[in-house]
């Protein structure tokens, strides 16, 4: 037997071998479809209200008399001189406002 | 037989050249055929750490979720085929408003239907193992979608999930939401002092207190100078027969929060807070989509964010 390749063969195994690594590529494009699938638990159970809340959910306004808090706390509160912020008041396309 | 003088022998090169040529195709159009659209067009600079800028729903039926938003709030849908999984961007006026998700069926709760919002870093792998080095979980390892960004999913140290992501078009800009937006977040837990400090640390965040009379436990979070979201204490009336989960809460800016609520029962779903004044200002209510996706609608006029509270 010749154990020397010919074109052909050369060629056939170039073939195979990116074949073998574009099926890869195949793969790898198959993989890029967008998931984000997690699991969220529900918040409450189906068929039951959301309960008693307090009334503190909403967008806060902003707040100058914010008490000087000498609790402790795993967090780090914000200077008591600082005014509490709400969210922006200005409508799309008109840029932010000066601050105060 | 030698294979080596076998007639089929000269084709085999074409052979392999033509799945070769297939293979590369098929590559091609799978690449293609998946682009989740930049959050800001055209590009901008802005950069907002710590801002809810995205907001995807995981639904078992994107069908009947475009219904039910789009009688809701008029938005409307573009479709995104990505491999094996649907996708639609939301929008309103033009504008994206949110991702619709099509998970895998299944009959557990859990995994029916929910919203996630995404929160804003620079740095989503340095974010990432700064959260799970102060409690939180990775549920989602951080991955690059070509136009939107960097982004990772996980589940804070109460196990409320969220998202983080890094916009490769930058943030949107500050501005107030229209009718129809995502206006506000607050995330609802046992413990709002140490997720107030969790959130802190991955997010940088100031934290400002709720009530200026001490008399909640709410914190504000904030950046760049506005409020981002609330920490808020779970309900107290909770018993061991309806347990609730820590999570996330978005809300939708509306201009009737009593119609908003009628609708969404109209098209299926259930109001789970009825609309009642919220002592921040604004009126909102809780709602659940026809999947269980629990949302919040609120009031919020013009001016609301530039008046002091009303004592």
């Amino acid at each position: 037997m010749n154990s020397k390749l010919g074109f052909s063969q050369k060629a056939a195994l170039a073939c195979l071998l990116l074949t073998a690594l574009s099926g890869y590529a195949v793969s790898a494009a198959a993989d890029v479809g967008y998931n984000i699938d997690v699991v969220v638990p529900l918040p409450i159970p189906v068929n039951v209200e959301y309960g008693n809340t307090e009334p503190y959910y909403g967008v806060p306004r902003h707040d100058d008399r914010r008490r000087d808090d000498h609790r402790d706390h795993a967090y780090r509160p914000a200077p008591p001189d600082r005014r509490r912020p709400s969210i922006p008041s200005h409508s799309r396309g008109h840029g932010r406002p000066p601050r105060d | 037989m030698n294979i080596y003088n076998h007639p089929l022998r000269r084709l085999l090169p074409q052979a392999l050249c033509a799945m070769l040529l297939y293979a590369l195709v098929s590559a091609a159009a799978l690449g293609l055929s998946f682009e989740v659209p930049p959050l800001v067009a055209p590009p901008s600079t802005e950069h907002h750490a710590g801002k809810v800028i995205w907001v995807d729903l995981l639904t078992p039926d994107i069908a009947a979720a475009k219904q039910f938003y789009a009688g809701l709030f008029g938005w409307t849908f573009q479709d995104i085929k990505t491999g094996d999984s649907n996708y639609a961007i939301a929008s309103l006026g033009g504008r994206p408003v949110g991702g619709l998700f099509q998970r895998k069926a299944s009959r557990s709760e859990d995994r029916r239907s929910a919203w996630l919002g995404f929160i804003a870093v620079t740095d989503v792998d340095g974010a990432e193992k700064n959260a799970v080095a102060h409690g939180a979980k990775l549920l989602k390892e951080p991955r690059t979608y070509a136009q939107r960004g960097r982004q990772a999913v996980l589940a804070d140290p109460e196990g409320a999930v969220f998202a983080m992501l890094a916009s490769s078009s930058g943030d949107p800009a500050d501005e107030l939401a229209d009718p129809g937006e995502w206006i506000w977040s607050s995330v609802h837990v046992n413990d709002p002092d140490k997720e107030a400090a969790f959130y802190q640390t991955v997010f940088g965040y100031d934290v400002f207190d709720a009530d200026s009379d001490a008399k909640s436990d709410s914190v504000i979070l904030s950046s760049d100078d506005f409020a981002r979201a609330s920490v808020n204490a779970l309900p107290k009336d909770m018993d061991t027969t309806h347990p609730r989960h820590p999570h996330w809460l978005n809300f939708v800016r509306v201009t009737d929060a009593d119609s908003a609520a009628a609708k969404a029962v109209a098209l299926g779903g259930r109001v789970l807070l009825q609309p009642r004044p919220d002592k921040h200002g604004g009126k909102l209510a809780i709602i659940a989509d026809p999947a269980g996706a629990v949302f919040g609608v609120m009031e919020w006029s013009d001016t609301d964010s530039t008046q002091e509270p009303k004592q």
